[in-house]
């Protein structure tokens, strides 16, 4: 009978473990569901949920102090040992004039528990419980200390003069680093849990008067929506959430840098930070977020307005050139200048396969040295670089295969490619790329052309949650022009962009006008 | 009402809309079409198109003026009752398919003729009316920005046709008037043709974020279509002598094979190609207003269904039959009349309609 029992809240538990919103209306618990305040049944029903735990400790003490029985439970890796030696066994087994009992014990975050779900779901977070004969809550003491990196210069998004912080993987650390930069008690933040097993903490970051509250709306009634098992990292919450699932485009920015994320806050947007996950979600952005760097604010204005320049040039280079290289040969060779022609058509002589799938061949070699490359341990990176720089870059020419000009078209995709800053915005344009090659094949200069239409037709359509996408540029917005192509000085730029409908506009007072300083 | 709040279109979409399709294949045809009527004085026929089209459009502004809720077709089916409404909706329907229908194969035509000589009409009108469709299925607003982007993307247009002036003679615009005003009044019809689309307002209005500066918006567009005309002529007309007029089949696109960029040699066939750009806002619109008026008649939100029915039309048609170049050109008569009665007309007889019956139920109300 005691064993059914506890076998069938055992089984409850477990099932409504997942369904948090459930969970917090309190919805479809007795009070058997609560502790007993019976220490002896209450270990027993314990260990029936945790079954083959191994690193469950379970340490029955007596409390000095009261002279009460009472059991120490947590997780062993998860929890910091010396904060559970020195902060609760010692005070509770050494500490004897204590009038309030069990408070002697020295951690900052303590709680009192009583349901199992809670308890169960604490316990696996890391935290240290208490249980007291005779007490109807179990005491919860944050003792959490799992393993985790040390704060590192982030990886993928280096720059030359911003900080040298990265996001890592837990996420109170993660909303630190961003409260580092914005010290201000509107920097407001909302917290979801995500995922049946997972029970990941979510948290939606914003300024409480700068920030679209129409659009925080949306962004959490989305998270709200999701019903899934486990989510390991932000990159599976982003693709929960945003707002078009087939299109090739990024639609949420993820970023690695503190300073990033707290840059997009400060300009009325929203930081989704997943707890586990070493990059956060940016939220509502515009087709423009992805071409802007950190390093762009701290450079020269004019040095950063030609940069931006040069990468949405690249933009145009990465998706289009290897398209309008086919087109041109096989289809408009009208179009380029007779002695150009001539020496392509000199080197091109010899190739014995048609120009499409010579670019074929040669884009998806770069993209596979590209994989490789990421993939590849360091140590044996370095080999794709001789393998594909010697081998495929200069013998495959030699051996009249592939033309000299279409290397020179390749690698000039790929450095093209590389200098956009944002590596989804990346992906999306190789992509991209070999559809407009397609189209170029079929219908030359036409058919890319009409991937362009197409391409446009699809910016325009998107959404961010709530916020056009193709904003600045479809629909456009001139007052936003001032971060995107050019990046105006840092005094003149008083206003906030338009496009994320911030509910506080004006950023800075003039302090200075033209010519002053001079 | 929310319907409308929520897809509204700015002051600038509302000028792109209609200046783009005002633009759109006029910007090839009009120098050719204006100098074998009038000769070297067809810049101030039209002057006078413009003008005449400017009272007409504010005519229509007028007639939606105070009516916030809705398009024409609402307005006219509170004070004529839902039957009217559904003709008038029929009406436009079957003119702005038509329009649509003559922009696609106009352009198509263009880009037969010059690009891609060996590839079926059929297959260039599936793949133009990819993203055509992909526009249009969405609200006005993405229209809007379709047209906007277009626009602004298609600045470089008159750079590239600057270049042509290295070999311009200013004389050949004189003398003027040598026969009088007689041609030149006699080509202001021929210049409806390409004012036409501005009626496109009454049913962009109740999408208008500033309605009270859809007169100026208007004007505005008016005057933008009009200023293309006059450059491109005028560009023409001092380019061509009056005599090589009659022998050269699209002007304007003869003129960019003079050009000579240092890295494109034939800048012509990249115009074209680019142009498509333009050439789509023809359609575009053209082909959500179409829908729009269906699904109204039959009481429908849903703009997917007529815009799919319709294309599908138009390119299993194409497969069999598509109207030559002479064929298009009377198509053009033909809409230019249909389009004056339905742009020019209409709108003055539904507000002399109107401003009767409201002061007839006024009149009711006082008795």
């Amino acid at each position: 009978m005691d064993l059914l029992r506890l076998l069938g809240i055992g089984r409850r538990i477990a099932n409504t473990a997942s369904g948090f919103g459930k969970r917090k209306s309190g919805y479809g618990y007795g009070s058997s569901d609560c502790i007993s305040g019976n220490l002896d049944n209450d270990l027993k029903l314990l260990l029936a949920l945790f079954t083959d735990t191994p690193d469950l400790n379970v340490r029955p003490l007596t409390i000095r102090a009261t002279g009460r029985r009472a059991a120490l439970v947590y997780l062993e890796g998860l929890t910091d040992k010396n904060s559970i030696n020195n902060n609760i066994l010692k005070p509770l087994l050494q500490n004897e004039e204590d009038g309030c009992g069990t408070t002697s014990v020295t951690v900052g975050r303590l709680n009192r528990m009583r349901r199992w779900i809670d308890i169960q779901s604490a316990v696996l977070q890391g935290s240290s419980i208490l249980f007291v004969d005779g007490a109807a809550d179990a005491q919860v003491h944050g003792t959490e200390g799992w393993p985790q990196r040390a704060i590192e210069d982030p990886q993928v998004e280096t720059s030359l003069k911003g900080a040298h912080q990265g996001f890592v993987e837990t996420l109170d650390q993660n909303i630190a680093l961003i409260r580092r930069y914005l010290p201000h008690r509107n920097l407001k933040i909302k917290e979801q849990r995500v995922g049946r097993r997972s029970d990941t903490r979510v948290c939606t970051v914003y300024l409480d008067d700068v920030a679209n509250m129409d659009t925080l709306a949306q962004i959490e009634g989305r998270i709200g929506k999701i019903d899934i098992d486990v989510i390991i990292n932000s990159g599976e919450l982003s693709e929960l959430i945003e707002d078009d699932p087939y299109s090739p485009f990024p639609q949420i920015l993820l970023t690695e840098r503190p300073d990033t994320a707290a840059s997009q806050i400060i300009q009325g947007r929203f930081v989704i930070v997943v707890d586990r996950s070493p990059s956060v979600l940016v939220a509502p952005v515009s087709f423009a977020s992805f071409f802007q760097s950190v390093d762009d604010y701290s450079t020269r204005w004019s040095i950063a307005t030609f940069i931006r320049f040069l990468r949405f040039f690249a933009l145009l280079v990465a998706i289009f050139l290897p398209a309008f290289y086919i087109a041109v040969i096989s289809f408009n060779f009208e179009l380029i200048p007779l002695r150009l022609l001539l020496t392509i058509g000199e080197y091109r002589g010899i190739v014995p396969i048609s120009p499409f799938l010579e670019a074929i061949f040669m884009e998806l070699t770069l993209e596979m040295m590209r994989e490789a490359g990421v993939r590849l341990p360091a140590p044996v990176g370095q080999t794709v670089g001789i393998v594909g720089g010697i081998v495929i870059g200069q013998a495959v020419v030699q051996a009249g295969l592939i033309s000299n000009i279409m290397v020179i078209v390749v690698a000039f995709t790929a450095i093209a490619s590389f200098i956009l800053p944002n590596f989804d915005m990346v992906a999306a344009v190789r992509l991209l790329r070999f559809f407009m090659m397609i189209g170029a094949a079929l219908f030359g200069i036409f058919g890319i052309m009409i991937g362009f239409m197409i391409l446009i037709a699809h910016l325009i359509s998107l959404e961010s949650f709530g916020t056009p996408f193709g904003s600045p540029f479809a629909p456009v917005r001139f007052a936003d022009w001032k971060d995107t192509m050019v990046r105006i000085p840092l005094w003149r730029m008083r206003k906030r962009p338009v496009s994320t409908k911030p509910a506080e506009l004006n950023r800075q007072v003039a302090h200075r006008t033209e010519g002053e300083g001079k | 009402m929310n319907r409308y709040a929520d897809n509204s279109i700015t002051t600038l979409q509302f000028i792109a809309i209609i200046t783009g399709t005002q633009v759109s294949f006029g910007f090839i045809d009009i120098p050719y079409e204006l100098h074998e009527h009038a000769g070297s004085d067809g810049w101030i026929s039209l002057v006078i198109g413009w003008l005449v089209t400017t009272a007409a459009s504010l005519i229509a502004i007028r007639l939606m003026k105070g009516y916030r809720q809705g398009t024409l077709l609402d307005l006219l089916a509170q004070y004529g009752g839902r039957w009217a409404g559904r003709a008038v909706a029929c009406v436009l329907a079957c003119y702005f398919a038509i329009f649509s229908y003559d922009g696609l194969i106009y352009s198509t035509r263009v880009i037969k003729s010059r690009i891609l000589q060996e590839t079926p009409i059929f297959i260039t009108l599936f793949l133009i009316l990819i993203p055509a469709y992909m526009v249009a299925r969405n609200e006005v607003r993405n229209i809007g920005r379709y047209s906007e982007f277009a626009l602004l993307a298609s600045l470089w247009i008159p750079f590239i046709f600057s270049f042509t002036l290295r070999h311009a003679n200013w004389l050949y615009l004189l003398p003027v008037l040598p026969g009088g005003w007689g041609p030149v009044l006699s080509t202001v019809p021929h210049t409806i043709y390409y004012f036409l689309s501005f009626f496109a307002s009454v049913f962009l209005y109740p999408y208008l974020q500033k309605k009270e500066r859809a007169g100026m918006a208007i004007v505005i567009a008016l005057t933008l279509t009009l200023l293309s005309f006059l450059f491109i002529s005028i560009v023409c007309f001092v380019f061509l002598s009056p005599d090589e007029f009659g022998t050269i089949y699209q002007p304007a696109i003869y003129l960019l094979k003079t050009v000579r960029l240092p890295f494109l040699e034939q800048v012509e066939g990249m115009f074209i190609v680019m142009y498509l750009l333009i050439f789509s806002i023809a359609w575009i619109p053209s082909l959500y207003f179409f829908s729009y008026s269906v699904n109204w008649t039959f009481g429908r939100t849903d703009p997917r269904l007529p815009l799919r029915l319709l294309i599908g039309t138009i390119i299993v048609s194409s497969y069999f039959y598509v109207p030559d170049y002479w064929q298009l050109i009377r198509l053009n008569k033909w809409l230019s009349g249909f389009g004056f009665g339905v742009e020019y007309v209409l709108p003055l007889l539904l507000l002399a309609l109107l401003s009767m019956s409201k002061r007839y139920r006024a009149e009711v109300k006082q008795a």
